[in-house]
C-alpha cells in the first residue's frame, strides 16, 4: 500500500505531510518521560516489523500467502504512541533506502499505514478490548478487527488521496471497489498473524504486551486521546469525501423533478415554499457550500464544519442523556 | 540463494555503494535532500497529460546517472517491485478509463512520472550512507527519539533477517515438501522470532553502551545539564 510519488499532487502530498507531523509531534511528546526504556524496544520491534515482513504464510487452501500487520502489532507491545514512532521508523527506512514509497508520499504513507493501525486499531480497538485484562479470545477480536479496519481505511485514504490530486482518470466506485474487498481479506489474514504472534507472547511473556492497567498515566488521557483521534479522522474524511459529493440531484430531487416537472417552479407562492425561503436564509451553507462561493475549498471546508457541528451535536445528545440518566438514578 | 540471503546481500551492497567516496557521496545529505524534494516537487506539479514538459524533466537524472557513474542496470534491478507496481497503476488508467485516448495518454503520463521519481530517490539512496542522512536529519531538528528508532532498526534489521533464515532453514528441514511456512505454526515462528529478538537486541544494544554509543552520551549529556 505505499504510495509512490507520481500518485499524489504538491498540496495532498503537503496536506499529509502536515497531518502526519501533527501526530508525530504529539507521539514524541507523549514519549518524552520514557524514551530511554523505550528506545532500545522500539529499534528492535521496528526491525522485528522490518525482518517478519519477509517471512511470507501460507493461506491454506489459496495460493496466496499474507505477512503480519505492523501497526497494531507495534502498539499492542508497545503503545499507540512509541508503535506510531517506530512505524515512522520503519516506513522512513523503507522510503530512503529501499525507494519504496516516495518521498514526497512519506505524509501520505505515515497517515495511511500508521496513523489508522497505531492510534485505531492500537489507541481505540485494542485498548476498548483488553480494558478489563487480557484473555485470548479479546487478543484474537481485537487484532482481526483493528487490521480490518485499520487497513480498510488505509486504502480508503489512498483512494482518496489519488482522487482529489486528480491524477487518475479512474473513477471513483472502480478504484474503491478495487482497493477495499481485497484489503479486507488482506487485513482478516493480517489480523489472524497477528493475533497468533501476540496469543504466543501472552503466554510466555505476558510483560510484554501493553494494556491501559499497564500505563495509568495513558489510562487518564484515553478519553481525551479517543475524541482527538475521531476529530481528526472526522476532518479529514470531511474534508476529503466532500470534494466527492455528487452535485447532480439525490434520488428523492431527481424522482420529483421528473415526475412534478415544471409544475412545482411555476406554482403559486404557497407554505412549503415560504418555509423553503425561510430555510435559505437561515442556512449558512446551502447545498454543502458557502453562500455565493463555489470552490472546492468552500466545499471542503463546509464538510469540515458539517462534521464538527454533527460530532458536537452528538456529543451535546450524549451528555443530555448522561444528565437524565443521573437524575433518574437520584430519583 | 534463498530471499533472506539476498536481502542481507542487498543491504550490505546498498552500505557499501552509499560510502563510496565520489562528489556526489560527499555533498551534505540535506544540500542532497532538499535537490530531491525540489525534483519531485517539479514532477508533481507537471500534469501527467503534459508528456512534453516530462520528457524534459529526464535531464536531470540522465545527467546525474551519467556523469557519476550511478547503474541504471542495478537501479532497475533493485528497485524491480516498485516498476512494477507503478506499471500496474499505469495500465489501469488505460483499462478503466472510458476515453481510450485519453486513458493512453494518461497512462504513458503515470508511467513517466513513477519512473521519474523512482529514478530521483535512487540518487540518493546510492550516494548518502545511513548514519550521514540521520546526522542530517538531527540538523534539521528531527526528535532525537525518532533519528535513534531509524538507525537502531537498521541495525537491528541485519541481525533479526539472519535469526529468521536460520529458523526458515530449520523449518524448511523439518517441513521438505511444504513450499512457505503453514499458518498453523506462524503464532510459534514470529513469537519466538520476537523473543529472541529482544533478548538478541538488549545484547547489542548493552555492548553498544558499553562502546560508548552516542545515545547514551546524549543522554548523560542531557542529565548533567538538567542537574
Amino acid at each position: 500500500m505505499h504510495m509512490a510519488d507520481a500518485l499524489l499532487s504538491p498540496a495532498v502530498a503537503c496536506g499529509m505531510y502536515a497531518l502526519s507531523a501533527g501526530a508525530t509531534a504529539v507521539s514524541i511528546n507523549k514519549l518524552r518521560e520514557d524514551e530511554d526504556i523505550l528506545v532500545p524496544k522500539m529499534g528492535v520491534l521496528g526491525a522485528f516489523v522490518f525482518a517478519a515482513q519477509m517471512a511470507n504464510f501460507t493461506i491454506p487452501g489459496t495460493g496466496a500467502s499474507g505477512h503480519i500487520c505492523g501497526g497494531m502489532l507495534l502498539s499492542a507491545m508497545l503503545g499507540p504512541y512509541a508503535g506510531f514512532v517506530s512505524m515512522i521508523g520503519i516506513l522512513l527506512i523503507q522510503c530512503l533506502f529501499f525507494a519504496d514509497g516516495g518521498l514526497m508520499a512519506l505524509g501520505g504513507n505515515i497517515w495511511n499505514m500508521a496513523f489508522y493501525g497505531c492510534f485505531l486499531g492500537g489507541a481505540v480497538i485494542w485498548k476498548l478490548f483488553t480494558k478489563k485484562g487480557l484473555t485470548r479470545t479479546k487478543i484474537v477480536l481485537a487484532s482481526v478487527i483493528g487490521s480490518t479496519v485499520s487497513l480498510s481505511l488505509g486504502a480508503f485514504s489512498v483512494t482518496l488521496e489519488t482522487l482529489i490530486s486528480k491524477i487518475t482518470t479512474l473513477p471513483f466506485g472502480v478504484f474503491l471497489g478495487a482497493m477495499i474487498p481485497i484489503h479486507i481479506v488482506i487485513g482478516v489474514v493480517e489480523g489472524l498473524l497477528t493475533a497468533a504472534v501476540l496469543i504466543f507472547v501472552y503466554e510466555t511473556r505476558p510483560e510484554f504486551l501493553w494494556t491501559e492497567n499497564a500505563s495509568e498515566k495513558d489510562a487518564k488521557m484515553s478519553a481525551k486521546s479517543v475524541i482527538a483521534i475521531l476529530a481528526v479522522m472526522t476532518v479529514v474524511l470531511g474534508a476529503g469525501v466532500s470534494l466527492l459529493a455528487s452535485s447532480n440531484p439525490d434520488g428523492l430531487e431527481w424522482s420529483v423533478e421528473n415526475v412534478a416537472g415544471d409544475f412545482l417552479e411555476s406554482a403559486p407562492s404557497t407554505a412549503p415554499q415560504i418555509i423553503t425561503g425561510i430555510q435559505e436564509k437561515l442556512a449558512f451553507m446551502p447545498d454543502y457550500g458557502f453562500k455565493n462561493s463555489d470552490s472546492a475549498v468552500a466545499t471542503s471546508l463546509s464538510g469540515v464544519v458539517g462534521s464538527l457541528i454533527v460530532v458536537a451535536l452528538v456529543a451535546a445528545g450524549c451528555y443530555l442523556l448522561k444528565a437524565v440518566k443521573k437524575k433518574n438514578e437520584q430519583v | 540463494m534463498n530471499r533472506y540471503d539476498k536481502a542481507l546481500k542487498e543491504i550490505c551492497d546498498l552500505d557499501k555503494e552509499a560510502s563510496g567516496t565520489s562528489i556526489l557521496n560527499r555533498l551534505d545529505p540535506r544540500l542532497k535532500l532538499f535537490i530531491t524534494a525540489l525534483f519531485l516537487l517539479a514532477i508533481m506539479w507537471t500534469k501527467p497529460s503534459s508528456l512534453s514538459l516530462l520528457l524534459l524533466l529526464f535531464i536531470y537524472p540522465v545527467a546525474i546517472f551519467i556523469i557519476f557513474d550511478i547503474s541504471v542496470k542495478k537501479c532497475i534491478k533493485r528497485l524491480k517491485y516498485i516498476f512494477e507496481f507503478v506499471l500496474i497503476m499505469a495500465v489501469c488508467n488505460l483499462i478503466f478509463t472510458p476515453d481510450k485516448e485519453v486513458g493512453f495518454i494518461m497512462m504513458i503520463g503515470v508511467l513517466t512520472k513513477g519512473v521519474l521519481s523512482i529514478f530521483a530517490v535512487y540518487f540518493l539512496i546510492a550516494t548518502t550512507k545511513i548514519e550521514d542522512l540521520c546526522k542530517a536529519l538531527r540538523k534539521m531538528h528531527v526528535p532525537n527519539v525518532l533519528v535513534t528508532t531509524i538507525l537502531l532498526i537498521y541495525r537491528y534489521v541485519n541481525v533479526l533477517i539472519k535469526e529468521i533464515k536460520r529458523m526458515a532453514e530449520c523449518y524448511s528441514m523439518n517441513a521438505v515438501s511444504d513450499k512457505g511456512i503453514s499458518m498453523k505454526y506462524a503464532g510459534a515462528f514470529l513469537g519466538n522470532l520476537i523473543l529472541r529478538s529482544i533478548d538478541k537486541a538488549q545484547n547489542v544494544y548493552d555492548s553498544m553502551n558499553l562502546r560508548g554509543y552516542e545515545w547514551s552520551q546524549y543522554n548523560e549529556f542531557r542529565n548533567n545539564k538538567n542537574k
